[in-house]
């Protein structure tokens, strides 16, 4: 900044700035964590579909029969309790059923897992634009 | 293009005004505090026979109320400054302004800004831009605003376009000041050094 004490001294600052539309400041206000960005980032690299950690959960649990197989999501109205498509709010997996119809026992998981829920809630929503601006 | 309506808040710079209306397929509000600067606007906008814009004189902070929230498609906003960068012009800068000054105009800014980013829609199709730009090199009156407006409202930093001049400061006084990591896409102009003319590009 030696230069500032020049006469020919000049200087300007200009700043761009794009307002964010109310979609998108429902996602921000959703992803002020990091896991929140990472389990959407997770769903959005492969098409909102079932990430390899859910995979694994679910061909552990013999449920899925294929990365986007309909029957894995929630759908409206359409939530089995125990299901695998049920959705819990208390930290935990839905619930199995074992070989010999008994329920197995909730297992606790990781809140990325909880966030890639809800983020695979928007699949319902029939205009999911204001997800382009964070892949 | 699309059908736009913008506004450019401080339209004392008509030169801006008159290049920006020739470039717009719309309205132009061209709004200028002052009523006496505004015949200097529409006297220049008459000499280049421009006739899609609309002067006002209102007190940019108050024009939500006037126009509307979310009415205009994109927004100019050149806030007024200290002047700290146009030395060649007046070289008296260096030594009349206080820090009370600088705190004063800092203040002003900051109301304009987030009144300009209330009057963009961010809906529209072709828009929800605003251009912040200042004739100063503090940071208090440049980084330091647009830091305030991004912990105030819902807006983004995007690339201005332009492919020279220096990065926005990403930090300031040692660290004491830390901006976003997307100030780096906001733009400083040294026109002595970039070898362009004196002017807000």
């Amino acid at each position: 900044m030696q230069e500032f004490g020049n006469d020919s001294f000049s200087g300007f600052f200009v700043c761009k700035l794009r307002k964010v539309s109310n979609g998108e400041k429902a996602m921000a206000a959703h992803l002020q964590n990091d896991q929140g960005q990472r389990a959407l980032e997770m769903a959005q690299l492969q098409g909102l579909c079932l990430s390899n950690e859910e995979k694994d959960y679910l061909s552990k649990n013999g449920t899925s029969d294929g990365p986007c197989a309909e029957a894995d999501f929630p759908q409206n109205g359409q939530l089995e309790k125990g299901g695998v498509g049920e959705f819990s709010r208390s930290n935990q997996i839905p619930a199995t059923k074992s070989s010999t119809g008994r329920p197995r026992r909730k297992k606790k998981v990781s809140k990325i897992y909880l966030e890639a829920w809800k983020v695979r809630r928007y699949r319902n929503v029939d205009d999911v634009s204001f997800l382009q601006g964070f892949a | 293009m699309p059908w736009q309506l913008l506004l450019a808040i401080r339209a004392c710079e008509s030169h801006q005004v008159s290049h920006v209306s020739c470039l717009v397929l719309g309205i132009l509000i061209a709004n200028e505090l002052k009523k006496e600067r505004t015949k200097a606007v529409m006297g220049n906008l008459h000499r280049m026979g421009v006739i899609n814009t609309i002067v006002s004189s209102y007190d940019g902070r108050v024009l939500p109320k006037v126009l509307g929230a979310n009415s205009v498609d994109r927004v100019l906003l050149d806030a007024p400054c200290s002047g700290t960068g146009v030395i060649h012009k007046d070289a008296s800068v260096k030594t009349s302004k206080s820090p009370e000054d600088i705190r004063k105009r800092s203040h002003l800014q900051k109301q304009l800004l987030l009144a300009a980013i209330d009057l963009v829609d961010a809906n529209s199709k072709s828009g929800g831009y605003i251009v912040y730009s200042t004739c100063s090199i503090l940071p208090e009156e440049n980084e330091i605003v647009v830091q305030y407006a991004l912990r105030k409202r819902h807006v983004e930093i995007v690339p201005t376009g332009l492919d020279f001049g220096r990065e926005g400061f990403k930090k300031y006084n040692k660290g004491t000041f830390r901006f976003s990591p997307a100030m780096s896409l906001a733009r400083r102009y040294y026109p002595h050094a970039h070898n362009v003319d004196g002017e807000i590009p």
